[in-house]
């Protein structure tokens, strides 16, 4: 991935350019110390002159309204423009200053409008930022320091300011009584500064000509090498998977994470101020020299198992099939923005249109309008693809037909981002946008239930969610990250939706795009999840786990991608790493799929390794069909011999229904279980079952509800507590204390005689 | 009537009568107020005067003609050294371009090679992948 410059011949300004925004994504203003506004159309580099501002305008900054949603509002296209003589003046599209306002002693230096675009700050030599209304009412004053502040930005939120003091940067929330977060940052001034629009990353760049990211609580994530410049502007991607650096002579492209992607030397001078095309696919630099820089990425690339497409220029992708070497030129009538490659389809957008090719047929591509022309999120599955612009949502099929619009509430397209939403093929999972807590779940299977939603609570704050991408529908599974880094694992069809944790401190993970294994940065080691579904016994799921823990791995690293057999891990200097993974658990998934439990069973025997029995075990016991003989000789292949006495024991169960139930409360299905239990008609089990557990609510609710042995229940949560000596504190079993007398002797009786007819049945 | 002589002695006298006034007589017998020797003596002078300010006018229109020589050789000489340290100039700029480049390209190379160092990491781990893959092969079709 890289920048493909292009400069104007001629410099269309008379003195240093010193700003530039983007009114559209074929459009660019620029403003200079010659007071001029230029427009600029970028497909041809030529500017055309808007205004002359007043000769003592000197531009330092401008910035245009950003579109919240997909209408202008009433307002129009306004542009912020601050000077050096301390005012700063909002400007129409047309060039007509609508508002002038004394804002501060000596220069403005920053102005920038928030992300909602209902007010904006303004930063200056004086040491103040100011936040105004959009009419230019001062709304606060934020910060008053003694040193001149050079940049400062929003928060993507925008609750903070992000603002730099001399060498140190400071973070200061907006609500009041805080105390703002300050660090030292650089060696030397801090010049410029930049909070990533989609995440927690503020990028800096200081006059130790080094530029550093930063998370929001001050933490250093990556400090590059010196640069031969001070560095002067840096600019965040619209969604925040890149940043670009601006110096003397240099333009730097950098991944989020820090490490470059590419350097550029063009003849510019300094480039003092740079700004992102709304799409990400563009970036306008102001250059000392009086040219404007525009910049187009290019050679983006995404793989899929043996194809590797390439955006080699504007309107051009190739394709490489690396088994065969064979090369496709697709060749599109406008610039590419998005693209995806996954299963067996690349999907491709331009600013109009949708193009999805099969990989088996390059040369006839289902072609479908664009709604906006805008496509925030682009999301593939087996056998669909979620398309995500500025107000709709829609599922499309790969032959370009829509087949559900989904709608769920709270639904604010405009902060939504990939970590937040997710796809299977039957089930599209996303965050809420205000509670961070609560994931909707919406049900594709059929068009009708495509805008119903049901919601699943967490306990804590959700940064990421991922669902799987295989097997059947009632077993879907979801996986949560939450703030705190615990990885939770949640089936999203049961009836009580309970999280069982994977893991702690979990940097990243991701799904197999086709298996249902999980691969994740667990601290600073590789984990592998063969079978998820073992995380109701952890000593389980850490048998049936690859930890791959090597140097080479290096401090931070995280997970780029996981297809097939292997884990592609991206390294903090940027390098890849690819890991592979035995091929084996994901056959076994299989064969448990289709029931060829014999095939598995010999897999496993030729095989013979610990990994792979465990994962056998897991499904065995986990499955509905009749596997208890596996389960036995699996379990007996990992040592697990008390589980083959509970499995022998299970066997000799006179029911086969209790039989089941035994085996899915042994595969950690209590639910399962207990249902079971209950639609033949085995109150007594099922409540004794929960007793067992040590769910007593549960067996006492269950006992009111079929209205039977409560007593026993009530009986036997006494003798417990007598024996550990404690007094009764549930105020559920303390009232029915009250109504209900338990004669000991009876209930004895009654157990006694229960469990002589589960005997007996034999 | 004054006889030659007596003419003579009369001019003589007169002569010096007049002389003693102040009054005299040239050759051609013209009253004048200058001794005669004075008379010849001062149109000598103005003779000579005459013609050294000939000589001294031919002399200034050959120093200028020397001087407007000499003038445009400094102007020669003048546009030849701004030329001069005009190229000299552009030599030390180029120099320093060429440093300036140089130090670009070095950029240029640095990061090429940290992304052929990722690619080697890359490879290293592909090729690491491949004999793995080959070990399961091995250990399947063996057993």
């Amino acid at each position: 991935m890289k920048f493909k410059i292009s400069l104007p011949e001629k410099p269309s300004h008379r003195a240093p350019v010193t700003c530039v925004g983007w009114s559209s994504t074929e459009e660019v203003y620029s403003a200079g110390d010659d007071s001029q506004l230029l427009s600029w159309a970028v497909s041809t580099a030529r500017a055309t002159k808007v205004a002359q501002l007043a000769a003592d305008v000197y531009p330092t900054d401008l910035h245009f309204l950003p579109r919240a949603g997909a209408a202008l509002g009433k307002h129009g296209d306004l542009i912020l423009i601050t000077c050096v003589d301390g005012r700063f003046h909002i400007v129409t599209r047309a060039g007509k200053v609508e508002r002038s306002v004394e804002a501060h002693k000596g220069a403005v230096l920053v102005g920038q409008w928030g992300s909602d675009g209902t007010g904006l700050l303004t930063a200056g030599e004086d040491g103040f930022i100011k936040i105004w209304s959009r009419s230019g009412m001062l709304r606060s004053t934020v910060v008053s320091s003694e040193n001149s502040v050079y940049s400062a930005s929003w928060s993507p939120d925008g609750q903070a300011i992000a603002y730099t003091q001399g060498k140190c940067l400071v973070i200061k929330q907006l609500a009041p009584n805080t105390k703002p977060l300050k660090w030292k940052a650089h060696e030397a001034l801090v010049l410029c500064l930049a909070w990533s629009p989609a995440s927690e990353l503020i990028v800096s760049g200081g006059e130790d000509c080094k530029y550093r990211v930063w998370d929001s609580q001050g933490r250093q994530m990556f400090s590059s090498t010196f640069h031969d410049n001070h560095i002067i502007s840096i600019a965040w991607s619209p969604n925040g998977d890149l940043f670009a650096i601006g110096s003397f002579n240099t333009l730097r492209l950098c991944d989020y994470s820090g490490w470059s992607r590419s350097l550029e030397k063009p003849n510019t001078g300094c480039i003092y101020k740079m700004a992102w095309s709304t799409d990400g696919t563009q970036l306008a630099g102001a250059c000392a020299n009086g040219q404007v820089l525009f910049a187009h990425v290019v050679e983006r690339e995404v793989h899929y198992m043996n194809f590797t497409a390439l955006v080699s220029e504007k309107k051009l992708v190739t394709v490489k099939n690396v088994i065969d070497e064979t090369n496709e030129q697709l060749e599109l009538p406008e610039r590419v923005i998005q693209l995806a490659l996954r299963y067996n389809h690349l999907v491709l957008t331009t600013p109009t249109q949708c193009y999805i090719y099969n990989t088996t047929n390059w040369n006839t591509p289902a072609i479908f309008d664009l709604k906006d022309g805008s496509v925030i999120l682009l999301l593939l599955c087996e056998k669909h693809m979620l398309l995500v612009e500025k107000t709709t949502v829609g599922i499309y099929n790969y032959q370009g037909r829509l087949i559900a619009s989904p709608r769920w509430p709270n639904m604010r397209l405009d902060h939504l981002r990939s970590s937040h939403i997710t796809l299977s093929p039957d089930t599209l999972a996303v965050r809420d946008a205000g509670d961070f807590k609560s994931v909707h779940i919406i049900d594709l299977t059929n068009t009708r239930t495509s805008t119903e939603t049901t919601n699943i609570q967490h306990s804590m704050q959700i940064i990421q969610i991922s669902l799987d991408q295989w097997g059947e529908t009632s077993s879907r599974k979801l996986v949560v990250l939450d703030k705190t880094r615990d990885l939770y694992l949640v089936h999203i069809r049961s009836t009580n939706k309970i999280f069982s944790k994977l893991g702690r401190k979990i940097e990243s993970f991701q799904w197999n795009a086709s298996d249902n294994i999980i691969a994740a940065i667990q601290d600073t080691q590789l984990v592998v999840w063969y079978c998820p579904t073992a995380c109701f016994n952890a000593k389980l799921l850490k048998i049936c786990s690859m930890q791959y823990d090597s140097p080479e791995l290096g401090r931070s690293p995280r997970i780029s991608d996981f297809i097939g057999n292997s884990v592609s891990v991206r390294r903090a200097d940027g390098a890849l790493l690819n890991v592979p993974v035995s091929p084996f658990p994901s056959l076994i998934h299989k064969y448990a799929q289709d029931n060829q439990w014999t095939e598995a069973l010999n897999l496993c025997r030729t095989t013979n390794n610990e990994t792979v029995w465990a994962c056998l075990a897991v499904l065995a016991i986990q499955s509905n069909s009749d596997t208890i003989d596996i389960a036995e000789e699996a379990f007996a292949n990992i040592n697990h011999h008390e589980k083959v006495f509970f499995l022998q024991h299970i066997k000799t169960l006179p029911n086969k229904v209790e039989q089941k139930a035994q085996l899915a409360l042994l595969g950690g299905k209590i639910q399962e279980a207990e249902l079971l239990l209950l639609h033949n008609g085995m109150v007594f089990q099922a409540i004794y079952m929960n007793m067992n557990l040590h769910n007593w609510t549960r067996a006492l609710d269950l006992g009111i509800k079929h209205k039977t042995h409560i007593d026993t229940v009530l009986y036997l949560r006494e003798k417990y507590l007598d024996s550990l000596g404690k007094p009764e504190n549930n105020n559920k079993f303390n009232t029915l204390r009250e109504t209900i007398q338990i004669d000991r002797e009876k209930v004895e009786q009654k157990l006694a005689m229960e469990l002589q007819k589960r005997k007996s049945s034999s | 009537m004054l006889t030659n002589s007596q003419n003579w002695k009369f001019q003589i006298i007169m002569g010096e009568f007049l002389g003693r006034a102040g009054i005299f007589f040239d050759e051609v017998d013209r009253i004048c107020i200058l001794e005669p020797e004075v008379s010849k003596l001062t149109s000598d002078l103005k003779e000579e005067c005459q013609i050294y300010i000939e000589k001294i006018d031919e002399f200034q229109k050959i120093v200028n003609k020397f001087i407007a020589m000499v003038d445009q050789l400094g102007e020669a000489v003048e546009r030849k050294k701004i030329k001069a340290i005009g190229a000299r100039n552009i030599l030390q700029s180029m120099e320093k371009e060429k440093e300036t480049h140089h130090h670009q390209l070095q950029a240029l190379i640095a990061e090429k090679s940290m992304e052929l160092e990722r690619l080697k990491i890359h490879l290293n781990s592909l090729q690491k992948t491949e004999m793995e893959q080959n070990e399961v092969i091995n250990e399947l079709t063996h057993c």
